[in-house]
């Protein structure tokens, strides 16, 4: 019976662990763990492995959290039945690659079977000199974030809509409604007096926004993340993406209620703030992996001085390879606006062509101007 | 309903279903635990496919919802028979019933058109598997609907009353990640994540679903397709590509690839323009040197 109760409560702590690292591990989820448990063999590592995972893990970049503390928390003296964890290869830190992104079932290790069990783990904390940006970008103050928020739900209205799929009811145009029809002629005893009409509701145009968080981006990157944040309230569907040598998704930390939240959560989750850039690469990543975004009433915004340390063609490449996918590329360049500046690198050149607009965004005053040029 | 995990890989493979422990596992418990299984990955890594197996092994029925933009209650649950309802109105102009009979009489289940979701509540022979496909193309007002479905397995219809589910049926859902489903949605579910499958599995998936292939063939496609995912595409090809092109081979009678082979066929897995210019102009001849 110990043993049992060691088990039950092993298991809870685990299961408290995974909560504390940001999994959604409720008491559901460990009550059904602890019933899992029940239905497979305790014995052997890789049911137990796959068990918890699929019942704790609930999206996939969770996967490296989960298997790194599954690791600390189940030891198992050697491998039987369905064999082992499943190996792994050193990840990438930070990249959102989706090779990474599952870090696992290369196919079980079923040959292991004498072998001593040893797993390489690769920590993925953050080394001291990554999380100074996290830190810094805390230190961002939220002064002027009204006025950007007004500018963003402006942005938002002039962002093209279009008919969706969903219908509304309308009094004179549109198809007739014979649900509401049966109902409404019911007091006249079903004779139709009343004809109502559906006709299909406009739907908000989605808006992909990619800033550049290199480190010549640094002196604009509060009123950019600002605009990044303020975009993320107000337009109706929007996601976000930060990127410097690397992309990372952080469309749910910027939903993070206040502005400061968001911040921290983001600069927890992206280690590679001030970096160079890649903006070829990037872009190539967000066409690859995330290419579902990019529909024909897309708005994809580039936040970016252009200062490139790629391939000029590469960069022109992936953008005409986005605006053949999306409604319109809009770049918004903080160093536009500059009087001496005149936009010569070489990845600027080589991106005019394959971009709808180009403006800048320099301050506030820019980024208020920009709905006038959006409505196109 | 599955005694052990192993059986579960055993009748999946039966059904030429080529799994991994991770699959049979999130399945198996799915079964017993009675939870919705939801599924995630890349396209054409067989996340549908796992639906129509399980209810090819269970032997029931599979009722599936395909999810769109604007998908709502109408299409998914249950929508009244207008035509029927107003043809019914007309016929009993003559009859005694008062008007609110009449009203109780055309709402009753006869005028009811079942949608697939109540379609899986009320299947009288044995709990169907529902597949609800592609669920982060339906808006997140769907999403909410769900919910409440997924966890009491049952709905209210206002003229009707609350329909119980006869049996509760085995739910699958499958997400490209367009949009990022919410919480609570990912809380009900068990979670499975599928990638792109190891050489030694898609050769398994190759020669159990293309049987007439002679086995030096297959073994090059894998290779060739294992490499080919390591480029940098714009379209990665899947499972799907990979059982395309074995099959054309086998059509086309050919027994090993060589250059003139994969060029004519390319465009069995390669379907975006630029990859195709890419692969054409570079990444061919390295790509038959590793085959």
């Amino acid at each position: 019976m110990d043993a049992r109760r060691d088990m039950v409560s092993h298991c809870i702590s685990f299961c408290r662990e995974l909560r504390e690292q940001g999994l959604l591990v409720g008491p559901n989820e460990t009550a059904d763990s602890l019933r899992a448990l029940s239905y497979v063999d305790i014995l052997d590592e890789g049911q137990v492995y796959w068990a918890l995972r699929t019942i704790l893990v609930s999206r996939a970049d969770e996967i490296p959290a989960f298997d790194d503390c599954f690791t600390r928390y189940w030891t198992f003296r050697r491998p039987s039945g369905l064999g082992g964890l499943p190996t792994r290869a050193p990840r990438q830190q930070g990249t959102l690659r989706a090779g990474n992104l599952s870090a696992a079932p290369a196919g079980l290790r079923a040959g292991a079977q004498d072998q001593p069990l040893s797993v390489d783990i690769v920590r993925t904390g953050a080394s001291a000199a990554e999380r100074a940006g996290g830190r810094e970008l805390r230190g961002l103050g939220v002064d002027g974030l009204d006025e950007v928020l007004k500018a963003a739900a402006r942005i938002a209205r002039a962002l093209p809509s279009r008919p969706g799929r969903r219908l509304k009811s309308h009094r004179r145009r549109g198809r007739p409604d014979l649900r509401e029809a049966l109902h409404r002629n019911m007091s006249y005893g079903m004779e139709i007096v009343e004809l109502p009409r559906r006709r299909k509701k406009p739907r908000h145009a989605r808006l992909v926004v990619v800033l550049d968080v290199s480190g010549s981006m640094d002196r604009y990157a509060k009123l950019l993340l600002q605009v990044v944040y303020a975009l993320g309230q107000r337009a109706g569907r929007v996601e976000t993406f930060v990127f410097s040598t690397s992309l990372t998704r952080v469309t749910r930390e910027m939903r993070a209620p206040t502005f400061q939240g968001a911040l921290g959560q983001v600069g927890d989750k992206v280690r590679h703030w001030s970096g160079g850039t890649r903006i070829g690469g990037c872009l190539k990543t967000l066409i690859g992996d995330h290419g579902q975004l990019l529909e024909r009433n897309t708005t994809l915004v580039l936040l970016s001085d252009g200062w490139d340390t790629g391939d000029p063609d590469d960069l022109a490449g992936q953008l005409s390879r986005l605006k053949r996918r999306v409604y319109q590329v809009v770049w918004l360049n903080p160093l536009l606006g500059a009087p001496d500046y005149q936009p010569l690198t070489q990845g600027l050149q080589a991106a005019r062509p394959h971009v709808n607009l180009f403006a800048s965004a320099r301050n506030l005053e820019q980024i208020k101007r920009l709905p006038a040029y959006l409505k196109g | 309903m599955f005694p052990s995990i192993p059986a579960v890989l055993e009748r999946l493979e039966e059904e030429r279903y080529i799994a991994d422990p991770a699959i049979a596992t999130s399945i198996y418990l799915a079964a017993n635990l009675g939870r919705p299984l939801l599924i995630e990955g890349r396209a054409g890594v067989g996340k549908t496919e796992i639906a129509n197996v399980l209810s090819r092994i269970l032997d029931t029925r599979l009722i599936r919802l395909q999810c769109y933009e604007g998908l709502d209650v109408s299409t998914a649950l249950y929508e009244w028979n207008y035509q029927k309802q107003l043809l019914w109105i007309k016929l009993a102009e003559d009859s005694p019933m008062d008007a609110g009979e009449k009203e109780q009489h055309i709402f009753s289940r006869p005028f009811l058109l079942e949608r697939p979701l109540l379609e899986a509540l009320t299947c009288r022979d044995g709990a169907p598997v529902l597949l609800i496909d592609e669920v982060d193309r339906a808006d997140e007002e769907f999403e909410a609907f769900l919910l409440e479905l997924l966890s009491e397995f049952q709905v209210t219809i206002p003229e009707v009353g609350t329909i119980r589910a006869e049996h509760v049926p085995l739910v699958v859902l499958t997400s490209n990640r367009t949009r990022d489903l919410s919480d609570a949605l990912r809380r009900r579910c068990l979670y499975l994540w599928l990638d792109y499958p190891s050489y030694e599995k898609e050769l398994k998936i190759v020669t159990s679903k293309v049987p007439s292939i002679a086995g030096e063939l297959a073994k090059q496609i894998c290779r060739f397709m294992s490499e080919a995912r390591k480029l940098d595409m714009g379209k990665t090809p899947g499972i799907s590509e990979t059982l395309d092109w074995a099959n054309a081979m086998v059509m086309l009678h050919h027994d090993h690839l060589d250059r003139e082979v994969v060029q004519e066929t390319l465009g069995c897995l390669v379907k975006d323009a630029d990859d195709l210019e890419h692969l054409r102009s570079h990444a061919l001849e390295e790509l038959l040197a590793k085959v």
